[in-house]
């Protein structure tokens, strides 16, 4: 049987074509893998059994199965929520940036899982695509017809342009009125104080905001050791690089930035995540959980 | 500044070789894309500013490395340019110069020597065997130049001495300054002295070593036709090391050849024997580098018949003079008692033959006769001598008295380089002869033989000897040796001819035939110089003409000679003023290595 988890590796995940069906295998691999479930079953609507796991609460387990058949079941519920989700896609030319696979094409997964995730979970989820303005604006929908709108949305996606990530969120803002889950997933290679008021915009909107700050592993190490003309995916700008002479200049200035917005958003109460093109999902969509749980 | 090679300042177009690679090396570089240049940017200014610095430096550096390179090799000069002088310049042109292309090198450093002057620099040039009149005027540096190109190698040896000798340096504008340029022979440096107030200098021409002829030579001048020939072949090895090599004679239709091997710094003798009677011919010397000397021609048929009178009693003399009529003797033979009737005019040479006394009519009459070119008296003293014939010979002994020894006198001191007595050279003969009567006398000429009690035998002065004896029976057992008739032959041939006792050499002249005809046609009339070796002949006679054998000698002169006679060597390629920069360019260039290291280090 193969292991549904392996589809929380990007890498494996980026061998498959179908959007929808990435998203559901990362989702259910993710799910499959949690010790604890505590996030189905807290509306009254019944959903399933399923058997007792290590790990489950006890309370959980249904006594009057266990009386009948002598074993421990679990009764799932299908959790109602009036949550709204909104992921804001970052695809601006920088994004266009990886290797094996690109900034974009993981955000791409991870926004699609993301929605999966709470449509799952009968959410209602919307998304945003954006570089210098907002090129997709998907309102949020619990249903299918929603999701299948988000997934063409997300798939279309491809980098372009420079980014103006400020003025974009604050246009988001503008425009998202009701209180719920904002996702940002971008690489922020913006200017951080302008980055950082347009996000703590949606604070003051009472959203529980999560920022996902998607990187490739080379933008933090630059590991590049021949000299060469480096170009700007988004500006074109080129510029001969002796990587050697900068390396360590290029990583101390790169930690700064990370550190800058790290530091900054913990002061804000705004979750963040830096995730890098080989991390798997799993983390990501933890973190998502998590937030929504804080939401409900 | 000047360039030793300029040729090699068209590398300094490679300087722009390391931009160049440069630009192509980045038009050719790698493009990477990248999210954000940003943070790149964001990089410290300085940082980024210092390194475009540094590269520009590294850049610098390989052309200035590459520059400094082909400048080092230009060879440039610092100083030598400005140097105003009088220069007096000595090109080496004898004939050790046609070691390999030593006079080609000669020239060409003396062309250079030129040049390294001022423009306004004034020269002299001459060859040192040119053979050039006196005058002396100064000339500039372009007809300097020029003179150059006219001296041309020369089969004749020569002395710095004698070139001063006859330039004598007038009104030099500027400090004078002697320079010969040339192999440095000790033999051309010869009787030297540093001419005063000035510097001399020797632009080395470096030459090797050498091993050639001294003299081919017949043993005896009579000849007797059709019988076997003997020939003395000598040859010197000049050169520190043993010297193989083959001897090849041809002399008429016969040839012969024989290996040979010189020891080290010696001379070899081959003594070679012809079947037959030989006139002339050419002795080759095969395995040596300088031509001129591996030559040697020889000619020993005597020049004309010379008419000889004797004077005197005669007997023994004249027929040793002219023994057999099938000898071919040189000489014409006439003998008189007395001199005072007859007519001494046709007469070559006269021998006064143990003649008591003279007249003073004789005496007027015999100086007269001495007074004429190739004339010679050769006087033998009997047993009396009388006031005028006293008189006669005061210029070259005074004669004293008779001298009877008990027993008899031998020779106890020859002039063995006299031609008369060249071929007894290593021989006893000569010392076991007996002389039972002879004069005590005084020299004041030349005394080429004298015996063993102190008795000079054989004085002469010019054209005029004197024996102390007779070469009779009662005086010498000489008449009795085989060395007698040669003795006689060359003693009066020494006389009449004083040149026909040495060889002929280049720049010798022709002294008794009015043409002759050389190498090449070439004409050569009475009192012009033999320029090149060889066989001359005209007016049925053949004389050999060859190259003074000193002059093979290529040792140059020593350090020690050099500090006595005040001579500088000079190196053009190390020249005067602040000097070669070549080095410091070399030193500059590896400095550019060594800063473009560090600058890539950092």
């Amino acid at each position: 049987m193969p292991d549904p988890k392996k589809y929380l590796d990007p890498r494996v995940l980026a061998r498959l074509s179908r959007l929808d069906l990435k998203a559901r295998l990362v989702v259910e691999g993710f799910l499959s893998g949690l010790h604890q479930s505590p996030y189905k079953g807290f509306s009254q609507e019944f959903a399933d059994y399923r058997p007792y796991m290590p790990g489950d609460e006890i309370r959980r387990v249904d006594w009057k199965v266990y009386g009948r058949s002598d074993r421990f079941y679990i009764k799932e519920y299908l959790e109602e929520t009036n949550l709204r989700g909104y992921i804001l896609l970052d695809k601006s030319g920088s994004m266009g940036y990886g290797e094996k696979i690109t900034k974009l094409e993981y955000a791409k997964y991870l926004a699609a899982s993301l929605a999966y995730l709470l449509y799952r979970q009968k959410d209602g989820v919307g998304i945003a695509t954006f570089d210098t303005q907002i090129r997709d604006f998907i309102p949020p929908s619990a249903k299918k017809l929603g999701f299948m709108r988000i997934l063409e949305a997300v798939d279309k996606a491809q980098p372009s342009g420079e980014t103006s990530l400020a003025d974009v969120l604050s246009d988001i803002a503008q425009k998202v009125k009701r209180r719920g889950l904002v996702i940002l997933i971008s690489d922020l290679f913006d200017d951080p104080d302008r980055v950082l008021k347009a996000i703590r915009s949606f604070k003051y909107r009472k959203h529980e905001i999560l920022v996902y700050q998607v990187l490739d592993v080379r933008e933090r190490q630059f590991p590049f050791t021949e000299t060469a003309i480096f170009y700007d995916l988004e500006t074109k700008e080129e510029m001969a690089v002796q990587p050697d002479f900068i390396r360590t200049s290029f990583q101390k200035k790169m930690a700064e930035f990370l550190d800058n917005y790290r530091r900054r958003l913990r002061e804000a109460r705004i979750s963040y995540d830096t995730l890098y093109t080989d991390t798997p999902y799993d983390k990501a969509l933890f973190a998502c959980l998590q937030k929504r749980r804080r939401l409900l | 500044m000047k360039f030793l090679a300029p040729g090699y300042l068209l590398g300094l177009a490679l300087m722009a070789l390391p931009v160049i690679i440069h630009l192509w090396y980045r038009r050719r570089m790698k493009k990477v894309p990248f999210s954000s240049l940003e943070f790149l940017k964001k990089i410290e200014a300085r940082k980024l500013g210092w390194l475009r610095l540094r590269e520009i430096l590294i850049l610098a550096c390989r052309c200035l490395l590459v520059g400094l390179l082909f400048f080092s090799l230009s060879r440039p000069q610092l100083g030598g340019e400005n140097r105003r002088a009088s220069v007096f310049i000595i090109l080496d042109n004898t004939y050790s110069m046609g070691y390999a292309d030593n006079f080609a090198q000669a020239r060409k450093a003396a062309g250079r020597l030129i040049a390294g002057y001022a423009p306004n620099a004034e020269f002299y040039v001459t060859g040192l065997a040119s053979g050039d009149s006196g005058d002396f005027f100064w000339m500039t540096r372009a007809e300097a130049q020029e003179k150059i190109k006219k001296i041309e190698p020369t089969f004749h040896s020569g002395t710095v001495t004698k070139v001063l000798d006859q330039h004598l340096v007038r009104d030099p504008a500027y400090p004078l300054e002697y320079v010969y340029v040339g192999d440095g022979q000790e033999l051309n440096f010869r009787d030297f002295i540093p001419p005063p107030a000035a510097i001399f200098y020797w632009v080395r021409i470096r030459t090797g070593s050498n091993a050639g002829f001294v003299q081919v030579s017949p043993r005896e001048l009579v000849r007797r036709a059709a019988e076997s020939y003997p020939v003395t072949v000598r040859l010197r090895n000049y050169a520190s090391k043993l010297w193989p090599g083959r001897i090849e004679v041809t002399a008429g239709s016969f040839f012969i050849q024989k290996d040979n091997r010189i020891p080290a710094g010696q001379e070899a003798e081959e003594a070679l024997t012809f079947p037959g009677n030989i006139r002339c011919g050419e002795a080759v010397w095969l395995g040596d580098s300088l031509e001129a000397d591996n030559h040697y021609y020889f000619a020993f048929n005597r020049p004309a018949i010379r008419r000889v009178l004797i004077v005197g009693p005669g007997g023994l003399l004249e027929r040793a003079l002219n023994p057999s009529p099938e000898l071919q003797t040189p000489f014409s033979v006439h003998t008189r008692d007395r001199l005072e009737s007859s007519d001494i005019r046709p007469y070559d040479v006269i021998i006064l033959d143990g003649l008591p006394d003279l007249t003073e009519t004789e005496t007027r009459r015999l100086d007269n006769f001495l007074t004429q070119k190739n004339r010679a008296v050769l006087c033998f003293l009997g047993d009396r001598v009388g006031e005028n014939l006293r008189k006669f010979l005061e210029r070259v002994a005074s004669i004293g008295e008779p001298v009877s020894p008990r027993g008899y006198a031998v020779l106890d001191q020859v002039d063995y380089d006299h031609y008369a007595f060249a071929p007894f050279k290593g021989t006893a003969t000569l010392k076991e002869v007996k002389f039972y009567k002879f004069w005590n006398f005084t020299r004041r000429g030349r005394a080429i033989a004298a015996l063993n009690a102190g008795y000079d035998l054989v004085v002469l002065r010019d054209n005029l000897a004197v024996v102390g004896t007779r070469f009779e029976r009662d005086y010498t057992d000489l008449v009795y040796k085989a060395a007698f008739v040669p003795l006689v032959h060359r003693l009066v041939w020494s006389l009449i001819l004083p040149q026909s006792g040495r060889e002929y050499k280049v720049g010798d002249r022709s002294d008794y035939l009015k043409t002759l005809t050389g190498p090449r046609d070439r004409r050569i009339g009475l009192n012009e110089m033999f320029d090149e070796p060889g066989l001359y002949s005209g007016e049925g006679d053949t004389i050999a003409v060859n190259v003074a054998a000193e002059e093979g000698n290529l040792k140059p002169m020593g350090e020690n000679m050099q500090k006595v006679l005040g001579i500088r060597e000079w190196d053009l390629d190390r020249k005067r003023g602040l000097g070669d920069l070549s080095w410091f360019a070399l030193i500059l260039a590896l400095a550019m290595i060594l800063v473009e290291q560090v600058l890539l280090l950092i």
